[in-house]
């Protein structure tokens, strides 16, 4: 969408007709539109009383799930069991990846929103529960399913000889297209044509201390440390900097989001390409600005520390544009 | 020889903004805007080359909100009174600026366009422009895409009945206003999820859009690039943006709009105008805005205030370059692919319609001297519209494009985000509500209906990608955050009716006055159900 420019927003003033001439610049408020001051509209509800968890894709590797559970539903669950053990439910969030059934849990309010990091080409799905060290876990309900994209090229070629096309020859219809080989995560070029789980695999050869700091990371965890020392060493340097800023928090966030570079980097280590390689701007996807947390997302001026964030991302990734579109 | 295609896709929309309730409502002057600057010059830009006999081949959308305002009464004769104030203030300014030589000739432009638009608007289409539209369509010149009913977010429309009220309102109002069902599709934001082909191919929908990095990253890999469609495995046909051309438009740095012999959308008389002078132009609230009059050039890199004069001629110059420089290029491009390819490439280039001419001034002449240079100067590309090339190269790829949208770093981001994740709890649960309330009463009449009916445009309204755009991009976020909430609001109070079978018939009537979007509406569209 292309929204006409607002006739109200202009920064500047300038009196007298069709002078050239130099005049005061007056910041003007966005103002309002309707006669009689600011109106934000009419009163919704706050909640509707109801059990519902949704989940919504931002990205390849963002999700935001909100959900809602009645207290009238808990206090049913919790009577069926002893009086004494009710203190000990806690709800919790439980994430289910479908594909690999990995899940975690994560404990959470009665209602509430979450920004969840997660990895492109996943199939996802959520459940709010109770948990007990007594009764494990129960689910109480249970979201849409949602699909991340793979924010990369595909791995299978057309079964159909009048559309197969071979790597070099895609390279060569990519580059034609605009998608430089740099600008896309090809890990299926380099891992052989149609066969594995690039992601998975790029993945598992991370150093085991690595892949554990990410682990944490994706839950919304603040990462200590000693565990942003075992990250290569152009990466610590800046999350250092974050985690001493902003807190183990924010540099959590800082490394989902350059999470698609790390494998980068381990590609191009694989291509025999050097570790400098690792700060062009080649994300598998074009770059995110957002961060995981329970709720906040990652301040942009924070972002501004970390030294490639405004180049472009891609081909199609416009700098200095300040419209939502492209 | 001919090497290659060009299909040129305008997507013209604007949320549907209407206040019978005020006198006079500042957001309402988008669309009177868009209809000066941008739809009456394409429109009189297309029809020029229909009745020269030239090939014109334009793919547009006009969104059923953008639709339904260019056909409501109350609006067309607030924009004739807008138009009457504004060719008032010209006729001054061409007196006024002959002692100013360096912007009389562009006094005298304004009164001249100013003039045209009220010959076209008023008395060559009665005020209204989808007959204009309709006409061109009917000639062959276009080939009018429908939207989402309100331009819902598809990707964040959970509800499959939700998503599907979207495209079949939005078919059933194509059908009201151009007297056929339509094959083309603009998806909201260009906003492509895999499945929602199945939707398009229910509504009869034979081809959409989406942005190049869909096909790249769809699966298998596509043989052809973004140079031919793909087939969804519903059978629509997906066409892709070309990077090339949208950034010899879109871009801020390199972008033809920047040329400093262009107009300065940021000098306007609203501003630069004595106030008193001025004043009766204005809103009644008497704040400087823009009224569409300025006088100077984009100039450079400079102040503000040190822009130059603004010469028409020297635009229309550079307008003409472009346009040559634009088909140089997709000479080059189509000459460089086919080899490659073997196989004619298609290019795609699609724009919000509203940048030629509102932003970018000289828009409409551009494409003008385009449509011109590449019918009469050369035989190397082809317009076409994405039907004409289907039924010209039927055999395509089957293809599941990624899911994808055209907004910054081409996924959700620029409508789901920190600022309008509070929205979406709302919007689901409204959805979920007209869904249980259609099925519980698949057969109302009388005041019943009348209330279904009305839920079912306030969650259309509710659900305008446009409202999570502009709070995201920082613009009118009040008004933004109003309109949303108002329409959950007014949607919850329907709701509410139908639960407990109360009916204030007096505030039903006045909502029914206020969002009177798509008369034609039926409910029954959101029934899980749906009949054969």
């Amino acid at each position: 969408m292309f929204l006409l420019r607002p006739s109200s927003i202009r920064p500047a003033v300038l009196s007298k007709a069709l002078e050239n001439r130099s005049e005061e610049l007056i910041i003007q408020p966005t103002e309002t539109t309707a006669p009689g001051g600011p109106d934000f509209g009419a009163p919704i509800p706050d909640t509707y009383d109801i059990d519902l968890l949704r989940v919504l894709v931002q990205d390849p590797f963002h999700l935001y799930l909100y959900w809602e559970l009645r207290q009238s539903t808990i206090d049913a669950l919790t009577k069926v069991f002893p009086k004494e053990e009710a203190p000990e439910f806690q709800t919790v969030l439980r994430l289910l990846e479908l594909d690999e059934g990995y899940e975690s849990f994560f404990n959470v309010g009665r209602i509430g929103s979450y920004w969840m990091a997660v990895f492109p080409g996943k199939r996802y799905r959520f459940e709010v529960g109770v948990r007990s060290p007594r009764r494990g876990y129960i689910k109480l309900v249970s979201s849409n399913e949602a699909d991340t994209p793979r924010g990369t090229i595909a791995m299978e070629r057309d079964q159909d000889p009048r559309f197969a096309v071979d790597g070099r020859k895609f390279k060569r219809v990519l580059e034609a297209s605009g998608f430089h080989n740099q600008d896309v995560l090809n890990l299926a070029l380099m891992g052989g044509d149609d066969s594995g789980d690039g992601f998975r695999q790029m993945f598992s050869e991370l150093p085991q201390g690595v892949q554990k700091t990410i682990e944490r990371a994706a839950t919304g965890a603040a990462i200590e440390s000693n565990e942003i020392d075992q990250l290569p060493a152009i990466l610590r340097d800046m999350l250092q900097r974050i985690r001493d800023e902003a807190g183990g928090q924010y540099a959590s966030m800082a490394l989902m989001h350059y999470l698609p570079e790390l494998l980068r980097w381990l590609a191009s280590r694989r291509e025999g390409l050097g570790e400098d390689e690792f700060l062009k701007p080649v994300p598998a996807a074009p770059r995110f600005m957002i961060g995981s947390s329970d709720i906040t997302q990652m301040p942009v001026t924070l972002f501004e520390k970390i030294s490639s964030i405004n180049r472009p991302s891609s081909p199609t990734g416009k700098p200095g544009k300040p419209e939502g579109k492209r | 020889m001919e090497k290659g295609l060009l299909a040129l896709v305008l997507h013209a929309h604007l949320p549907f903004v209407r206040h019978p309730e005020y006198p006079e409502f500042l957001e309402e002057d988008w669309l009177y805007e868009a209809i000066s600057e941008t739809y009456v010059p394409l429109l009189t830009v297309f029809s020029n080359l229909v009745k020269e006999g030239a090939r014109c081949r334009v793919t547009m959308t006009v969104t059923p909100t953008l639709a339904e305002m260019l056909g409501d009464q109350l609006l067309q004769d607030r924009y004739e009174k807008h138009l009457e104030k504004l060719i008032d203030l010209c006729e001054k300014e061409v007196e006024r600026t002959k002692e100013y030589p360096q912007f009389q000739a562009t006094a005298q432009m304004y009164f001249k366009h100013f003039t045209s638009v009220r010959e076209i608007f008023v008395d060559r289409y009665k005020k209204n422009l989808l007959t204009a539209f309709k006409e061109l369509q009917d000639a062959g010149a276009l080939e009018i895409m429908t939207c989402g009913a309100t331009h819902g977010f598809l990707p964040i429309i959970l509800r499959e009945e939700a998503k599907r009220a979207q495209i079949q309102v939005a078919k059933n109002n194509y059908v009201k206003h151009f007297g056929r069902k339509p094959r083309g599709i603009w998806l909201p934001e260009c906003a492509y999820n895999p499945g929602d082909d199945r939707l398009l191919n229910e509504a009869g929908i034979r081809f959409f859009f989406v942005d190049s990095h869909s096909l790249i990253f769809g699966t298998p890999r596509p043989r052809y690039g973004i140079y031919a469609p793909i087939y969804t495995p519903a059978g629509v046909a997906a066409f892709a943006r070309d990077i090339e051309t949208s950034e010899q438009v879109w871009s801020s740095q390199i972008g033809y709009p920047g040329d400093p012999d262009y107009r300065e959308f940021y000098r306007d008389l609203g501003y630069d105008g004595d106030y008193e002078y001025i004043k009766p132009y204005l809103h009644s609230d008497g704040e400087r805005r823009n009224i569409g009059i300025k006088y100077y050039r984009i100039t450079g890199k400079v102040d503000l205030d040190q822009k130059a004069p603004y010469n028409p001629e020297w635009a229309t110059e550079r307008a003409a370059m472009h346009a040559g420089n634009f088909l140089h290029n997709r000479q080059k491009q189509v000459e460089f692919l086919m080899p490659l390819l073997g196989r004619k490439p298609i290019i795609i280039s699609p724009y919000d319609a509203e940048l030629f001419g509102h932003w970018w001034f000289e828009g409409p002449q551009f494409l003008n001297f385009l449509i011109r240079k590449i019918h009469y100067d050369q035989n190397e590309v082809r317009m076409v519209t994405p039907v004409e090339y289907l039924e010209e190269f039927p055999d395509n790829q089957t293809q599941v494009p990624s899911a994808s949208t055209w907004g910054a770093e081409g996924y959700n981001r620029v409508w789901i985000n920190g600022n309008t994740d509070w929205m979406y709890r709302h919007q689901h649960i409204a959805e979920d509500r007209m869904i249980e309330m259609a099925n519980a009463h698949p057969n109302a009449d009388g005041i019943e209906l009348r209330v279904l009916n009305q839920a079912a445009r306030e969650l259309l309204l509710a659900e305008s990608s446009d409202w999570a755009f502009i709070i995201t991009t920082g613009t009118m976020v009040q008004y933004a955050i109003k309109r949303f909430k108002d329409h959950i609001h007014r949607f919850t109070r329907l709701y509410e009716m139908i639960q407990q079978k109360k009916y204030d018939q007096e505030w039903l009537a006045d909502i029914e006055s206020r969002d009177n979007i798509f008369s034609e509406i039926d409910y029954r569209v959101y029934l899980s159900n749906q009949p054969v």
